[in-house]
């Protein structure tokens, strides 16, 4: 390969060089985001500030009253759900924290671009904007960390609050194009894909957007990429006690984080069954039966977390599972899913033209009749091993989604690096050697255009001059 | 890298810069309106169109060129289509006439759609108040045609339209109980402070056949009521949504109250098998805004607007104003960020491609 051509020096050195050069287009892309999403246009940003001000103010994640009858009488539904969770907190300290998040929503023209929030004037609880909602049955991970840091940093006000746990994002939004740009070049020896890849996921629009707003969402697809990237390691080059130890605390990081990080379990198990297996066998006795009973546990200790959570992410009986993915397999649902997963603006409450949406659709189809020409035919410089491993996790993620049964696109990002390669190597992969570099190039101004539109002409608009009155 | 090069690289890099951010910017421009009522659902809608006590609103435009005017509508009357007119004037319900707009609005399909009027543009609408009236053309009986109305509040009880009539005198029952809002612990109260107005399902009611009223006492209290609003004589509703509006009590959240509605002869609620169609509302007024509310029958009613839009004319130079004052220097550091990205990704890639080689990504 003549990869050191870019700088002179050896193979490594020029790798470096164009891995720098993507990472610092990705945070001034990621910064343009940051800038002009206004303050509060993230998804349940309110809710999230909330739990990590409180966080910040030296209250636990955990340790909180319990709600009893007659409560209802003294706190709207959101407080006691947040007394509920978090240890110690006062009912006036709940109060003077959501008045103060309304008066920030206010003053940055929340309701003037929300069309379901009904009217500013008087709101004194965040029930006034969506009643009963919270991110107080949340796992606590990101909170402890926003609001440690918060704490530490001595931000006190909720919208400085806000400004810092979104810098956060930017940082996860960098180090999941930086875990992309290393799962692709062990799924592609070719470099133009590589970059094509890296590129992909750095420039997806609604993924570049979370580098602006601050939400669990964006911790959770850190360490489901990074522990994908492991998982593939581990079916590349073997398990080693290290590789298995980061990528168990990967995970369970990022179930700490969001059930949504669930999925990234699904590549990390395959590559321990496809490594581990022959492995096990030739385990002594003794060990063996500490596997299996490590193994176990862990099985117990996810059932006791279905049977205990209050999560309403996880479906607690066979009927509600049943009720959840029938609803995943409406057209409403996969309409739902799409549009938001493409281009949605102010909360979900306008989307992206549906010429453009049609037209992104129609290439991920494409890309997906290409993926299957190369799994059925292998191509020079394409690890088919990898791509099934993206295969996987995306499939995991996208099953978790319709567990869900909320449509909601930002719910499929802790996949983005495994479908950003999948959808890239269908649409370059087929190609032969030498035509790459052109349909690179094009891709990449393909990308340019949607982001283009998506930034300038849906975004900026949505959010700068279709007010409500 | 030669000066040749560089200029090369810059050029191409603005070029596309333009490219993916203008032509998009350029092809958004068009669909601003000049003032826009969003209120996602559609909750309340006024009932029947009156000839006789038209439903009107005002507003003021933003810019010149006021030319079209979308009002959302449902239809009331499946089958039966009739004509609206729309009569804009300026300033007030009682200002100059300046353009009148006919329309057949059509079947309307479910929750109704925004139905446009459009009108021989105004040059000089910036910053002047107009109002706009929309009246039935056959006079003999109500239009089938109802407009979707937003008030001024948070909704806090907010009660569907119910399957059973109700007539007075007089109707009594509590503010909000609905055997504790059907569920297990909700208190069954009213939610919120600052309660600014009940909003009641009705039809037949008419405010010149007599008094319609609506009495508030606080849970266990006697006496003379807390709150008490008689609708005036412009007030007209057919199959919709009566809006008793009256100052706002401070400390309603999480209180009980007890309401009586007394009814002129023929007027009907309509309601549930546990209780009346109610909506309740809580908040204030906005300052400065570009509505002025709606009027019924000419007389004005400030805290609630109908479901509308205003489109007017605005230019390039108007539409960069809007933007650059609401989004202010983040705007210009944004573009520049944006293209800076670009531009690294494009000098990455003309590097590699003038060599005629691959960009060093690969891994040895």
């Amino acid at each position: 390969m003549t990869d050191n051509l870019a700088t002179g020096g050896g193979p490594g050195a020029g790798r470096r060089h164009a891995w720098r050069l993507v990472m610092l287009a990705a945070l001034l892309h990621g910064l343009a985001y940051f800038l002009l999403l206004p303050a509060w246009m993230g998804e349940d940003e309110p809710w999230h500030v909330e739990y990590a001000h409180h966080v910040a103010n030296g209250h636990g994640t955990w340790g909180g009253e319990a709600m009893r009858f007659g409560d209802r009488e003294l706190m709207s539904l959101s407080q006691l759900q947040i007394r509920r969770k978090v240890g110690g907190l006062e009912g006036e300290e709940i109060r003077n924290t959501q008045e103060a998040l309304l008066d920030s929503m206010r003053e940055h023209g929340f309701w003037a671009r929300v069309d379901w929030a009904p009217w500013p004037v008087g709101a004194q609880t965040l029930d006034q904007v969506v009643e009963a909602h919270t991110a107080a049955h949340q796992p606590p991970l990101y909170y402890l960390v926003g609001g440690g840091l918060l704490r530490l940093l001595r931000i006190d006000e909720v919208e400085g609050q806000m400004w810092f746990l979104r810098g956060m994002s930017l940082a996860a939004y960098l180090a999941v194009v930086a875990a992309t740009f290393g799962l692709a070049r062990r799924a592609c020896s070719d470099p133009w894909i590589t970059l094509a890849c890296a590129l992909f996921v750095a420039w997806w629009p609604m993924h570049a957007r979370q580098a602006g707003l601050a939400n669990n969402d964006v911790l959770v697809k850190v360490f489901s990429a990074w522990s994908l990237l492991l998982a593939v390691d581990m079916a590349r080059s073997g398990i080693t006690t290290r590789a298995l130890a980061i990528a168990a605390a990967l995970c369970a990081c990022g179930l700490a984080t969001k059930t949504t990080g669930a999925a990234a379990l699904a590549p990390v198990a395959l590559a321990c069954l496809w490594r581990g297996g022959r492995r096990a066998q030739r385990l002594r006795p003794g060990r063996r039966v500490l596997l299996v009973g490590a193994i176990l546990a862990l099985a117990a200790a996810a059932l006791a977390f279905w049977g205990g959570t209050d999560n309403p992410a996880v479906p607690r009986t066979v009927g509600n599972i049943r009720m959840r993915l029938d609803t995943a397999a409406s057209p409403e649902f996969r309409a739902e899913f799409s549009r938001t997963f493409l281009g949605a603006f102010n909360w979900y409450t306008r989307e992206l033209p549906a010429a453009v949406q049609s037209v992104v659709l129609g290439l991920l189809a494409l890309a997906g009749l290409g993926l299957g020409a190369v799994f059925l035919r292998a191509r020079e410089g394409i690890e088919r091993g990898t791509l099934a491993f993206c295969a996987v996790m995306v499939v995991a993620q996208s099953a978790l989604v319709a567990l869900r049964g909320v449509a909601a696109g930002r719910y499929l990002m802790p996949a983005l690096p495994a479908l950003g390669i999948l959808v890239v190597i269908g649409l370059l992969g087929p190609l032969p050697e030498r035509q790459r570099p052109r349909a690179a190039g094009l891709l990449v101004a393909a990308l340019f255009l949607f982001d283009g539109i998506f930034l300038w002409s849906a975004l900026l608009w949505n959010q700068y001059a279709l007010w409500g009155a | 890298m030669s000066a040749g090069r560089r200029i090369r690289d810059a050029l191409c890099t603005l070029g596309v810069a333009v490219a993916c951010s203008l032509v998009p910017l350029m092809c958004a421009t068009s669909e601003v309106p000049d003032v826009e009522v969003r209120s996602l659902p559609w909750r309340t809608h006024g009932g029947r169109l009156s000839a006789t006590r038209p439903t009107g609103q005002g507003f003021r435009c933003r810019w010149d060129g006021l030319r079209r005017i979308d009002v959302a509508l449902v239809a009331l009357a499946p089958g039966r289509e009739a004509e609206l007119e729309l009569v804009l004037r300026a300033g007030g319900p009682q200002g100059a006439l300046l353009r009148r707009a006919r329309v057949r609005p059509g079947p309307l399909e479910g929750q109704g759609a925004f139905v446009t009027f459009e009108f021989d543009p105004l040059a000089d609408s910036r910053g002047r108040r107009f109002w706009f009236e929309l009246t039935p053309i056959e006079r003999d009986q109500p239009s089938p045609y109802s407009a979707w109305v937003r008030f001024h509040g948070q909704p806090g009880h907010d009660c569907a339209w119910g399957d059973r009539i109700l007539t007075g005198p007089v109707i009594e029952g509590p503010l909000v109980d609905l055997e504790k809002v059907w569920s297990q612990q909700d208190p069954g109260n009213v939610p919120h402070p600052h309660l600014r107005a009940v909003a009641v399902a009705a039809d037949h009611l008419d405010g010149a056949l007599g008094a319609t009223r609506l009495e508030l006492w606080e849970e266990g209290a006697s006496g003379a009521p807390l709150r008490a609003v008689e609708l005036g004589a412009e007030h007209e509703v057919h199959g919709g949504w009566a809006f008793f509006s009256f100052p706002p009590i401070a400390d309603s959240r999480w209180k009980r109250y007890r309401f009586r509605f007394s009814l002129h002869e023929g007027a009907r609620l309509v309601g549930l098998e546990q209780g009346l169609s109610l909506k309740t509302f809580h908040g204030g007024e906005l300052p400065d805004s570009p509505l002025a509310g709606i009027s019924l029958g000419g007389v004005p009613h400030a805290d609630r607007d109908l479901v509308f839009r205003a489109w007017s004319a605005p230019s390039a130079d108007d539409l960069t104003a809007l933007i650059v004052e609401r989004a202010g220097w983040k705007l210009v550091a944004c573009a520049i960020a944006w293209t800076l990205a670009m531009g690294l990704v494009l000098r990455l890639l003309l590097a590699r491609r003038a060599r005629g080689a691959a960009p060093p990504t690969a891994g040895s």
